[in-house]
């Protein structure tokens, strides 16, 4: 992984941490809300405009509803932020 | 064409052979046009009941095509209003009655799911995530496709665009696959011609007993009476919905189509909340995706306050189904069933709120994976959706009859008497389907061996075959074709 | 495709074993009854169950010896009354079936006679129509019917061999090819027998249910239960209260319905050149005194039956005096120990000359 994506991992990270408010959280390509008590529909977006306003990009409504997993969601920001 | 009858059964046939013995670069073009129109035929008795279903799919057409070339934030209101208001108009829903309808029979089946795919098409165009241009007739196929023609699923455009390009290639198929795929079709019949009319008639026996004028019982037996009916409706419902939805799939597997899934063990939900992402999938899918997060997500960037969060939900909640109940139909009926689902979902995200402020998050992450929890939590979700489905079998006076002669008290009863009916009936399944698994383990050769299961399931279609032969009693329509 | 193909003949080869394997053991449970006379009382151990389903199916029955026939039409007090065998031999030049279905009101016996009437035309001009009438026969068709066919028909249209042709059955199979056609749904018969079991069950828990929510409890056994130990007083009362129920009117009154159908009915049997023989079934004193149906079926009858009796090949006789109370098991049906007696007085209406006939 080169360093842009460990960047962006990080990020992303913290973002988790702040809107689960969970300090020891550690997220992995594959995880999604069964891994996670507290992410439903509803965190779902909180979680979403978080990254939205953390990397600065803006999500439209396919892309909201259809990141299921953490994979999904770096390869969205990548593909956000490299444009 | 009704799925249950002679005439299916050799139009599907026949479609399937179309399918795969003709040249794989026609299927897409020329053969599923085909049997869309054909289908589609089958419902109207002139072509001419057709121009303002043609009408609306034309209008929608062009609507995605002007999308395309300027996808403009103008452009999008513009078109997604024309689509509503065109569907509203042909729907003939009451509350538009200052201009005049349209006069004559016309097809109104299946118009619901295609205005919500010209929608989802519409948005998805707005917001970048189609970018690929399309055909009309990839249009057509799409809004038109037969098997879910009358009730979905509602498959994303992007899924099935994909899977378009592969109808070229050759359909993989194991026999292993074709197998279980026949014994989902059988199943879902099974469902469909059997369960569902004893649980209907079982029904209707609970529902003579409901009626104002004749009945003298004290609401205490009305109480009873009335949760009774509303169990074995939802079974009825159930086994409708959940069975047509075992055809379709499986049969479009047989066409190379990949429809996803619209139920998934709904009864097996934890709570009010998770019943969503378990009872008609897809419909839930597209109402999260343009409805929910869109609401949500614009109430958190005007203010972005955790403890406020919870009640954004709430009004989402509220919209969300406020328009499920107005898609259902435009009687008040439909309306209390939006707004009483509406305030169950705010009433379980705010039990969840607090208990998990109360009890913090291990000993509420506990409390949630416990059987007790678990199974009331799965029974009374049962017996509040069943409340909420009385609307769909009772008018709205006999609704406010009923609320008036049980009363406040009456309704909780029964949502208690209900949920712990459910509970216990959803934990016995649940047993006794460990103890079938457990069986076929014990039993391994027979749970594996081919014939005994093909002997089960040929079983199972035999007994199918002489009820529908005796019509000892009628097929129910299927409920969704109505909305 | 090849696949697809075999799989489904994979299961079609295992359907056709069911199919065999149900057929094999309808045989083996209800094998065909060897008698060639059609009762109805015997329907119970034929696969057909029901007096319904015994007459549809087994109609070619008739055709099978070229003698004269009688054909016994009406309620389960005709089946009850009117046993074949003894009358056989009190008959002997006719063949006797016993067609009586029970709960039948004038159009159901109408849509019996209508079946009937698509045996051959020669035929039908040496039968005999016994049709055997009551108060209870005139309960018009909507308290009894509601809004469905009668259980004839209906029981005709289910498995697609009839069609209705402006009201009236007609075959859709040729009358030879409806044995075989019994053969091949022989399984079906077998689940429907299954079926009604289960409904049987459903219906006993039903009307415990309906006990428990209601405040009164009606004893429906006393009516058509015959064990009760001596008729006593309490079971005449309730039984009094059952035809009450059963006839739905007040004070005892009839619609002209079913008295207008009994006429078009008589109009029918003799225009096929068919002898009808009109047969007022009798009821224990008791019931007569207390019903005041009865009293005004005495009175509304005399004109239909006379008009009946103007078409010619028409007879009429009132069993009434023919029987005593004892001789019935509950307040409507006969023992069957009456049947010699019956036989023999019927004998001497249909061997009577037409200008000797009766009129009220």
């Amino acid at each position: 992984m080169d360093r842009a994506e460990n960047d962006i991992k990080k990020r992303l990270n913290r973002v988790f941490r702040e809107t689960f408010g969970d300090e020891k959280l550690e997220v992995f390509e594959t995880m999604t809300a069964v891994d996670i008590d507290a992410w439903d529909s509803l965190m779902h977006v909180v979680l979403v405009v978080a990254i939205e306003k953390e990397f600065g990009i803006t999500l439209n409504a396919a892309e909201v509803g259809k990141l299921e997993n953490v994979g999904m969601m770096l390869t969205t920001i990548k593909k956000h932020t490299r444009k | 064409m009704d799925f249950v009858s002679v005439r299916f059964v050799i139009f599907m046939s026949f479609a399937i052979l179309a399918f795969h013995l003709c040249s794989k670069k026609y299927r897409a073009k020329l053969i599923m046009p085909l049997l869309n129109a054909f289908f589609i035929l089958t419902f109207v008795k002139h072509p001419t009941e057709l121009w303002p279903f043609a009408l609306f799919l034309v209008t929608g057409f062009w609507c995605i095509k002007l999308m395309e070339r300027f996808p403009t934030k103008k452009n999008a209101a513009l078109t997604i209003g024309a689509i509503l208001t065109l569907f509203i108009y042909v729907k003939k829903y009451a509350f538009f009655s200052i201009v005049p309808f349209m006069r004559g029979v016309y097809l109104t089946i299946g118009l619901s799911y295609i205005l919500f795919r010209i929608l989802h098409i519409l948005i998805d165009i707005y917001g970048g995530a189609i970018k690929e241009r399309f055909s009309a007739l990839t249009f057509f196929n799409y809004t038109c496709m037969f098997l879910t023609f009358i009730a979905g699923p509602i498959q994303r455009f992007q899924e099935y665009q994909a899977v378009e390009r592969n109808l070229g290639e050759k359909v993989p198929l194991k026999r292993e696959d074709i197998r279980k795929d026949l014994s989902r079709i059988v199943n879902g019949y099974f469902k469909v011609t059997l369960l569902s009319p004893v649980f209907l008639f079982i029904f209707n026996e609970f529902f003579t007993r409901i009626d104002s004028a004749r009945y003298e019982a004290t609401s205490f037996i009305l109480c009873v009476v009335y949760t009774g009916a509303c169990f074995v409706y939802t079974l009825h419902l159930y086994c409708n919905v959940s069975g047509y939805m075992d055809i379709v799939v499986s049969l479009g597997r047989f066409l190379g189509l990949q429809l996803p899934e619209n139920f998934n063990k709904p009864f097996l939900s934890k709570s009010f909340l998770e019943f969503w992402s378990r009872w008609h999938i897809t419909l839930s899918n597209w109402f999260k995706f343009y409805v929910f997060n869109p609401i949500v997500k614009a109430l958190i960037q005007r203010r972005n306050k955790a403890g406020l969060i919870p009640y954004y939900g709430v009004i989402a909640f509220f919209v969300v189904f406020f328009l499920v109940g107005v898609w259902h139909g435009s009687s008040p009926a439909f309306l209390i069933f939006g707004l009483f689902l509406g305030f169950g979902m705010s009433i379980n995200k705010l039990y969840e709120v607090l208990l998990r402020r109360r009890l913090g998050k291990k000993a509420y992450a506990r409390v949630c994976e416990s059987r007790w929890h678990r199974a009331l939590g799965s029974g009374l979700t049962y017996s509040y959706f069943s409340m909420g489905a009385t609307c769909i079998w009772m008018d709205f006076d006999k609704l406010m009859w009923l609320f008036r002669k049980i009363g406040i008290f009456g309704l909780l009863g029964v949502f208690l008497l209900g949920g712990l009916l459910a509970a216990s009936v959803i934990a016995l399944f649940s047993v006794l389907i460990c103890w079938r698994d457990a069986g076929y383990e014990r039993l391994y050769f027979l749970g594996r061996n081919l014939y005994f299961r093909q002997g089960y399931l040929s079983l199972k279609a035999f007994i199918l075959l002489l009820f529908l032969v005796s019509k000892s009693h009628s097929v129910p329509e299927f409920i969704y074709k109505a909305f | 495709m090849r696949h697809i193909l075999r799989e489904t003949l994979f299961l079609v080869w295992f359907l056709a074993a069911w199919y065999i394997l149900a057929l094999v053991v309808s045989y083996a449970l209800y094998p065909d009854y060897k008698s060639d006379i059609i009762d109805t009382k015997e329907s119970d151990k034929t696969i057909f169950q029901t007096s319904e389903r015994y007459i549809i199916f087994a109609l070619p029955k008739i055709l099978s010896s070229p003698k004269k026939k009688i054909f016994f039409i009406g309620a389960s007090n005709v089946r009850d009354g009117f046993r074949p065998k003894e009358l056989q031999s009190v008959l002997p030049e006719y063949e006797v079936h016993n067609l009586a279905v029970s709960g039948s009101n004038i159009t159901e016996m109408h849509d019996v006679v209508n079946i009937l009437q698509l045996l051959p035309e020669d035929l039908m001009k040496k039968s005999v129509f016994v049709i055997g009438i009551w108060y209870g026969s005139f309960v018009d068709d909507e308290k009894h019917w509601g809004t469905a066919n009668s259980s004839v028909i209906t029981e005709a249209l289910r498995y697609g061999l009839y069609r209705l042709d402006s009201g009236k059955p007609k075959l859709r199979v040729k009358m030879d090819y409806l044995s075989y056609a019994t053969v091949l749904l022989r399984p079906c018969l077998f689940l429907q027998r299954l079926i009604t079991k289960v409904y049987v069950y459903g219906d006993r828990l039903r009307t415990f249910a309906h006990n428990l929510l209601r405040k009164k409890r009606i004893d429906f056994s006393a009516v058509f239960n015959p064990r009760r130990p001596g008729l006593d007083e309490a079971y005449k009362r309730v039984a009094l209260r059952r035809w009450q129920d059963f006839m739905g009117t007040k004070n005892g009154s009839f619609k002209d319905e079913q008295f207008e159908k009994f006429l078009d009915l008589s109009k029918l049997v003799n225009k096929s050149g068919a002898m009808l023989l009109i047969v007022d079934m009798p009821l224990p004193e008791w019931h007569r005194r207390g019903s005041p149906y009865w009293r005004n079926y005495q009175k509304k009858k005399n004109y239909y039956i006379n008009e009946a009796l103007k078409l010619g090949n028409v007879r009429y006789v009132d069993l009434e005096l023919e029987i005593e109370d004892k001789d019935f098991r509950d307040s409507v049906h006969p023992q069957p120990e009456v049947t010699k007696q019956w036989g023999i007085l019927l004998k001497t209406y249909i061997y009577q000359d037409e200008h000797r006939s009766t009129t009220l």
